[in-house]
């Protein structure tokens, strides 16, 4: 008989870490809850008091605050709280209250401390750090996908097209008819998914025409038989295999038994043209604007294919960010070809989200020029017609115009050095944080092509204006910009989420975690000194200079790779279903794992919003 | 225990020819005076093939202790019941799901009486909609030579009613108002699967908690307050 615990074991096998116990764990987990109602507004749990309980929250909301009134989380089903007083031993540091009529399961220490000594997962789910927890929730995710290469994206990836099939007895001329229509070279044999043969192009020449057979002959006459299939979710490798060492040119993919793709040699080839490595080198080839554009129209599918071949999410970012760049060198060079070399030394600039090297899809284009002071009086209409074509090229491109004008084609933004260090200057004095906003672009600035050494001036002056006399000024406006941002603690429920609109129940993963942390980033890199562009880098550098502790550093790195990961796939699954990409990320439709982990990173966001209200105050 | 109370015990346990009953109601019933977080609780649902306790049978028996308050979920139990004589489950299978086939491994009415009257012993017994597993079970032990039980019944339904009657609220009682799954919606515990007996039981645990705490909390309500 089904165990009386049917339900709640099954529940269990939902919730982390308890989805990792073995069946007869479970079943003594289940077994050892004790499930009490309380109503909204009791305390479960006060500061100073020992806990010998493990909470799970069945049903309701609970809030823990610290000993200052503080929130310090909410928790809803699914979740436990008071964890680190219960695996430390230590009293209690925030109370615990239900912000909701709730059922709580309760587990006695003595049961947990079982389950965790019988159990690895388990146990590694509770003394696992923060950070460790962040970035494993998207690993598990990816479980399986290590290597970075093409050559593992499964087979299924490459074939869209739903087989088309004929019946045994179609007679061979029907069979090239459809053919023909579908603009297929191949056509399978058999019904209800079942493959009984192959015939293809080589066969209606060889077996039909070339023996001059009657165009009435059923089809199962001339088919090859039995054709060589494989399992639709193989790596591509296997697929290359199977084809070379056969001499053959087409693999109907199959799953569960079901016929349910083909591919042939040539979607093979087409694979490798979306390498991240083919396809900058491509660009660098093209002789005209349009053979760029061209190229670019593969970008979208690099971006699906990057993800399925196991790179790591959070890295794909930065491969989009590397091909922005390719593209723009070369509308610099191809427009250069024309206008002839420049009349002073010079450089490209690319601001905001280009800099960081964290693009996207969908990306507008933030650039600017710089060139010496040196330069002759009418230099600038040079570098007038230069920002022009390498727009234009960019818009082509899909790199559209940028709705606020950042754009070299804009006068204030192409200047000579010391129109960039008056820009920097004027706007270490902006007292204010809406000024602030609008110039905070600015301040993630990357020198793509040209003379690095401007570039360098520039981030120089970047830095002065921060720590220089404005430090006060500016930095404590660019400091209220990112703890102004309200980052949602719990989000299970209606009250942290978007209510209305076509995003209902969803969270906006962009302003809810990725613009506070770069925000807040790039105020401790500019109070630090640290001239990078990239979030990534500058916590390396803030770490490696000691002006921010390693754990510190590792929280926010794990916070920032968890919401660009789940981002990334987002836009990718938005990719696949032909929508345009967003940033509202449905919280039911990623595991509880990433549920857990993404409200760690939400913590380790407000922690650090907190620490730079009190450090700028 | 109030002197009636252990005047009734007294009297059924010299009345049944049980054996099992008779050992036990030698556990003392707690008397009406009873705080819920002191009093010992068993949550109980039948599944059966009728409404009808003199011909219906009992097809499953789901129960579910409660104990200082507290829903214990290690002392849940299922006992599947085979019916008497060559009926079979017949057209009730498309309520309660229970087949024939399910039943094979099943054991007899004297088997449950065995496994449950233990389980009862000196507890207070609760169920949605009580008058039906109070009748079945005294018809079961009038028919294997036992009495009635003496045990306090809570009916989670008629505390429904109560509360929603204290609240002034209109109730839409044939609107299904009271029923396990409305009642359970309207404490917040959502909906449950009703599949099992057991599952049924620990759903109106779930519900009896949620009502003793509306009512003012396991410190406060006594068992008269209850029954």
């Amino acid at each position: 008989m089904d165990s009386p615990l049917a339900d709640v074991e099954r529940f269990l096998a939902q919730t982390p870490p308890f989805d990792s116990l073995e069946p007869a764990a479970l079943r003594r987990a289940a077994a050892s809850f004790e499930a009490v109602y309380r109503r909204s507004g009791t305390g479960i749990l006060r500061i100073g008091e020992r806990n010998d309980t493990l909470f799970l929250i069945r049903r309701g909301a609970v809030e823990t605050h610290d000993g200052q009134g503080n929130l310090i989380g909410r928790y809803g089903e699914g979740e436990s709280f008071g964890l680190q007083s219960l695996l430390g031993g230590r009293p209690t540091r925030f109370r615990a209250t239900l912000i909701e009529d709730s059922l709580l399961w309760q587990m006695p220490k003595a049961d947990f401390d079982d389950l965790r000594a019988g159990s690895r997962a388990f146990d590694d789910f509770y003394i696992r750090s923060l950070e460790e927890r962040l970035v494993g929730a998207l690993q598990e995710s990816a479980a399986g996908k290590q290597s970075a290469t093409l050559f593992l994206t499964p087979l299924s990836e490459l074939s869209r097209r739903a087989p088309i099939s004929v019946p045994r007895g179609t007679p061979v001329v029907d069979a090239a008819k459809v053919m023909s229509e579908q603009g297929v070279s191949s056509l399978l044999v058999g019904e209800g998914g079942e493959v009984e043969g192959i015939l293809t192009d080589r066969d209606l020449r060889n077996r039909v025409l070339a023996r001059g057979r009657d165009p009435s002959t059923p089809v199962q006459e001339v088919m090859t038989p039995a054709p060589l299939t494989l399992d639709a979710d193989s790596p591509v490798l296997s697929g290359i295999v199977a084809m070379a060492g056969r001499g053959i040119h087409h693999l109907p993919l199959t799953r569960d038994g079901v016929v349910v793709g083909m591919v042939t040699t040539r979607d093979l080839l087409s694979l490798q043209t979306h390498h991240p490595l083919y396809m900058a080198a491509q660009i660098q080839k093209q002789d005209t604007r349009e053979g760029v554009v061209e190229v670019c129209r593969r970008v979208p599918k690099l971006f699906e294919l990057l993800l399925a071949s196991g790179l790591r999410a959070e890295e794909v970012p930065k491969v989009m960010s590397t091909i922005t760049d390719a593209v723009t060198r070369r509308l610099v060079h191809l427009a250069q070809a024309g206008l002839g070399p420049a009349p002073a030394p010079w450089a490209w600039l690319a601001f905001g989200s280009q800099a960081r090297e964290e693009q996207s899809l969908k990306t507008d284009q933030d650039n600017g020029i710089v060139y010496a002071d040196d330069a002759p009086p009418d230099a600038d209409d040079y570098f007038a017609a230069l920002a022009r074509s390498v727009s234009d090229g960019l818009d082509a491109c899909g790199y559209v115009y940028c709705p606020g004008g950042i754009m070299a084609t804009t006068p204030q933004w192409r200047q000579p050095l010391s129109g960039w260090l008056r820009h920097f200057a004027h706007w270490s004095t902006l007292p204010d944080p809406e000024g602030v906003l609008r110039v905070s672009i600015f301040f993630d600035l990357r020198g793509i092509e040209g003379d690095q050494a401007l570039v360098a001036r520039i981030r120089a002056a970047m830095v002065d204006s921060a720590s220089g006399r404005g430090k006060a000024v500016f930095l404590t406006a660019l400091a209220r910009q990112a703890v102004q941002y309200e980052v949602p603690l719990g989000f299970f429920r209606r009250f942290v989420l978007e209510s209305r609109g076509e995003h209902r129940e969803t969270l906006e993963i962009k302003g809810a975690g990725l613009l506070p942390l770069t925000d807040l980033v790039r105020v401790r890199a500019l109070e630090g000194g640290v001239t990078v562009a990239s979030t990534r880098e500058r916590l390396a550098a803030l770490v490696a200079r000691g002006v921010m502790s390693r754990s510190d550093g590792d929280r926010l790195d794990g916070a920032y790779r968890l919401l660009c990961g789940l981002r990334v796939r987002l836009h990718a699954e938005l990719a696949r279903r032909g929508e345009a990409p967003h940033n509202h990320l449905d919280v039911r439709r990623i595991s509880h794992a990433e549920r857990a982990a993404l409200r760690d990173a939400f913590l380790v966001i407000r922690e650090a919003q907190a620490a730079l209200a009190q450090d700028f105050p | 225990m109030s002197t009636w109370g252990a005047w009734r015990q007294a009297w059924a346990r010299r009345r049944s020819r049980l054996p099992a009953q008779v050992a036990a109601l030698a556990r003392p019933l707690p008397a009406r005076g009873t705080r819920f977080e002191a009093l010992e609780i068993v949550v109980l649902d039948f599944e059966t093939t009728g409404l009808d306790p003199a011909r219906d049978q009992i097809l499953s028996a789901g129960w579910v202790p409660i104990e200082r308050g507290r829903l214990r979920m290690g002392g849940a139990r299922e006992v599947r019941v085979r019916p008497r004589g060559t009926a079979g489950v017949g057209q009730s299978a498309t309520i309660h799901g229970l087949f024939d086939s399910d039943l094979a491994q099943a054991t007899d009415e004297a088997g449950l009486l065995a496994e449950l009257l233990p389980a009862l012993a000196g507890r207070a017994i609760a169920a949605h909609a009580a008058s039906i597993e109070r009748g079945f079970l005294r018809a079961l032990l009038r028919r294997h030579g036992g009495v009635a039980l003496p045990n306090p019944f809570i009916d989670t339904l008629a505390l429904e009613r109560m509360l929603l009657e204290g609240a002034g609220e209109r109730i839409d009682e044939y609107g299904g108002a009271l029923m396990l799954g409305s009642a359970r919606q309207r404490r917040g515990l959502g909906t449950h699967a009703q599949h099992s007996a057991v599952a049924d039981a620990l759903a109106c645990a779930e519900l009896l908690l949620a009502q003793v705490e509306h009512l003012g909390g396991a410190a406060r309500v006594r068992l008269r307050d209850l029954d």
